[in-house]
């Protein structure tokens, strides 16, 4: 009969299963930590304490669950507790009713300019980060999870703890100031002018 | 077929069919709607090229944006940092 399983023979199947199961994730925690501290620097502290967290807490992970979120989780609750003096440009919390069509109108008159295949004629890889980077938080944050991670609504609000109709207004906004920021991209390299 | 392309200026006007399926074009590419509503704007972009264009032009933003999760991200010295925190972690007794 073999030897009953030590604490120490637990915490090592557990130190495992955690690398095994939570450390794939570290590029999309590190790049959600990027986007909330802004800097890589912070942002490596940031990672290092949510995945000691989540160590921790690892007794406590229901293998049912989305993990990547749960890291995201645990990453943004990290970053609250931390209590660190950011520059973070804080946008107006306006989270009125918002839909496509401010977008659509930007995109109308971009047609008129000649702007209408702007993702086929520009590399517009460059302009995007940069824009993104500029965008103030909270839309910034929920762009990275929306648009990069590709959480939904509902996960999106579960992880960052606001309601599905903050993380749209959030996310449309962002949406919009990067298109605006993108066709501007185009006409600062000479694209359209048809409609000037 | 709808086609308002020449409505295209600083504030273009849409009818009324296009005004719904334009202001529900990011809820539709984020699959946010009801079956209905999404098969309603299925069925309109595929007769109306105009609205066809815009989503075409909102899913290349996003398809975009996604895009920088492919670019490569070099975690190698943090993922080193990280599982050394972590061994140090198991050493240290239990609160």
């Amino acid at each position: 009969m073999p030897p009953a399983p030590t604490e120490g023979d637990a915490l090592r199947q557990a130190a495992i299963s955690f690398e095994t199961t939570a450390l794939p994730w570290l590029a999309d925690v590190a790049r959600f930590a990027i986007s909330l501290t802004r800097n890589r620097h912070d942002a490596d502290d940031l990672v290092q304490e949510t995945y000691l967290q989540a160590f921790r807490h690892w007794h406590t992970y229901a293998p049912d669950r989305d993990v990547r979120r749960w890291l995201f989780t645990i990453c943004r609750n990290a970053f609250i507790r931390s209590g660190r003096k950011h520059t973070i440009a804080i946008a107006e919390l306006d989270d009125g009713d918002l839909d496509a069509m401010p977008a659509v109108i930007s995109h109308a008159g971009a047609v008129e300019e000649g702007l209408a295949n702007l993702f086929d004629e520009v590399d517009v890889g460059p302009a995007i980060r940069k824009a993104v980077g500029a965008l103030p938080e909270p839309h910034r944050t929920v762009l990275i999870l929306v648009d990069v991670e590709r959480l939904s609504y509902q996960e999106a609000s579960e992880v960052l703890s606001v309601p599905v109709g903050t993380v749209r207004s959030r996310l449309f906004r962002a949406r919009r100031a990067i298109q605006t920021a993108l066709i501007e991209h185009a006409r600062d390299m000479g694209l359209g002018g048809k409609g000037k | 077929m709808t086609d308002h392309s020449s409505a295209a200026q600083a504030k273009p006007s849409f009818p009324r069919d296009c005004e719904a399926i334009v202001r529900a074009l990011w809820d539709y590419l984020d699959s946010a709607l009801d079956g209905p509503s999404m098969i309603i704007i299925d069925a309109h972009l595929a007769e109306c090229t105009s609205c066809r264009e815009h989503f075409r032009f909102e899913r290349a933003l996003i398809d975009n944006l996604h895009a920088l999760r492919r670019e490569h991200h070099d975690v190698g010295s943090l993922r080193d940092r990280l599982i050394a925190a972590l061994r140090e972690a198991r050493k240290a007794p239990r609160p």
